[in-house]
């Protein structure tokens, strides 16, 4: 969308009094800012199908400017060419599926998570796919992932972009998040290495690619998303085995979808609140939120914030489940 | 219950007879079937029991990738290979292929059918069926080579076509 046509969306004098209680008036003005400017164009190297070396030999080779902003992963690219409105997804290379155009923030929850090959991960919130594919690359289509989604239209678009990407380690399944955990609970004795819940979330951290999330902003939404989440997160941490680690991830930066979330969690599960080592600026989570207190271990979870690495807004919390000890008989 | 179907070894078997034709001889994945056309690719630790298992009680919709198709309605007298087939076996496909010239990339891109020149003509006279279409080190899909050798049809999907910009 244009500078132009952005500048028509504002943000409701409440979102801008929470951003100011969570981050204070000076950074939040400069996270308001920065709603309007793009993100630099970013894209992930399918090592599936070729190399970060090889890739960025035929990316130069067609005169554009990239550079791999982290050393240690070098799949990770950024083009600083200014390209032309839809050239990044019109390239050989990415009809290829050579390489996936993916934000940065996206990146980060299964870089935190590491899967390795032979596991096996739940994806819960699959669709588009983007996390399934990083996931499946490092695994090298080993292991097994799980892919689910919700909808018909969703499953299409993820499983595109699973053909595309070269992606043969995967079962795709299309069930509401809670009642497939409660099924594989229930009907099987299936446990996970590795999840991710990527949950639905109310999108405070992608205002900059869709600004129209200003109007829909509003506190019940954000109420409404957190109990989901709740629901979502507990029934996933009951299928990870024991020592098996689990991201918890949204675009969004309110504390009611992000921490308190997690403090659910810790008041009803055996759990460890792992800490995150990522090349860029994280801040930590937060403790307090007006007049909730949250769990201290909450700290060792990461919120990123536009202004700080030229990103979108995420936030992500590595758990590690110590024993099968769960104090929810049934969410419902 | 999915109805999923696997392919035992007689029918991978005849597969990879069919794909001797590009220096194919082992397809490390479990195949198997949704529909009755479709052969699908899976590559991961799962074994086939525990896939019809998991297939009786989860709403499964996709397993692995679109690996090929039988074609005429032979069984695996003809099978098309897909384009992520294609790429995931590169490392063994060393005959039925044909080289591109830039300007042919391009066509085979917006999804035309490819005209060979007098040249390509006499160097690929042998090659009949499905080919594999390459560009520099790049396999780009498959094609159908004509009977007179002129034509080779182009198989691409439409999402993996390039768009016309404006």
């Amino acid at each position: 969308m244009h500078y132009k046509e952005k500048i028509k969306y504002h943000p409701k004098p409440e979102f801008i009094e929470r951003m100011q209680a969570l981050i204070g008036k000076e950074d939040a003005d400069v996270f308001f800012k920065i709603a309007y400017e793009e993100t630099p164009d970013s894209i992930r190297c399918n090592t599936l199908k070729i190399s970060p070396e090889e890739l960025k030999q035929k990316l130069e080779s067609k005169n554009w400017k990239i550079h791999q902003p982290f050393s240690q992963f070098p799949e990770v690219i950024i083009v600083d060419s200014e390209l032309g409105p839809g050239e990044l997804g019109n390239t050989k290379e990415h009809l290829l599926g050579y390489y996936y155009v993916q934000e940065i923030s996206s990146m980060l929850p299964i870089l935190a998570l590491q899967p390795q090959p032979g596991e096996i991960l739940l994806d819960l919130c699959a669709s588009p796919g983007s996390k399934t594919t990083q996931a499946a690359a490092m695994m090298q289509n080993q292991g097994t992932i799980f892919a689910n989604d919700l909808e018909m239209g969703r499953i299409a678009i993820l499983g595109a972009n699973l053909e595309k990407c070269g992606v043969m380690n995967t079962i795709v399944t299309r069930k509401d998040a809670v009642q497939l955990c409660k099924l594989i609970e229930k009907k099987s004795n299936l446990k996970f290495d590795k999840i991710l819940v990527d949950a639905p979330c109310s999108c405070e951290g992608t205002l900059r690619k869709s600004p129209k999330t200003f109007l829909m902003w509003n506190v019940k939404v954000i109420e409404k998303f957190s109990r989901v989440q709740k629901k979502i997160a507990s029934s996933a941490l009951k299928l990870l085995k024991v020592g098996g680690e689990m991201i918890y991830s949204t675009c969004t930066l309110s504390p009611e979808e992000d921490e308190e979330v997690v403090d659910f969690l810790c008041k009803n599960f055996d759990i460890e609140i792992e800490k995150i080592d990522l090349p860029l600026k994280l801040r930590s989570g937060v403790c307090e939120w007006g007049r909730k207190v949250y769990d201290e271990r909450i700290k060792n979870a990461c919120r990123v914030y536009p202004q700080d690495n030229n990103t979108d807004g995420f936030f992500l919390c590595k758990i590690k489940k110590l024993s099968d000890l769960c104090r929810i008989i049934d969410y419902d | 219950m999915t109805n999923i179907q696997f392919l035992d070894s007689t029918k991978k078997k005849k597969i990879i007879s069919e794909l001797e034709v590009f220096g194919v001889d082992s397809i490390p994945y479990l195949l198997l079937k949704f529909g009755k056309e479709r052969v699908r690719a899976y590559s991961g630790s799962m074994s086939n029991k525990e896939l019809y298992n998991i297939c009786s009680f989860l709403p499964v919709e996709l397993i692995g990738i679109y690996f090929g198709k039988e074609v005429n309605g032979g069984e695996f007298e003809n099978f098309r290979l897909s384009t992520d087939a294609l790429h995931a076996l590169q490392s063994q496909i060393d005959k039925n292929i044909v080289d591109l010239l830039p300007e042919q990339e391009k066509e085979w891109f917006f999804g035309s059918n490819i005209n060979l020149s007098e040249e390509q003509q006499k160097k690929y006279q042998d090659l009949k069926g499905f080919v594999a279409m390459r560009s520099g080190q790049d396999f780009l899909g498959i094609g159908k080579i004509s009977n007179d050798k002129k034509l080779i049809s182009n198989f691409l999907p439409k999402e993996r076509r390039r768009r016309k910009m404006g």
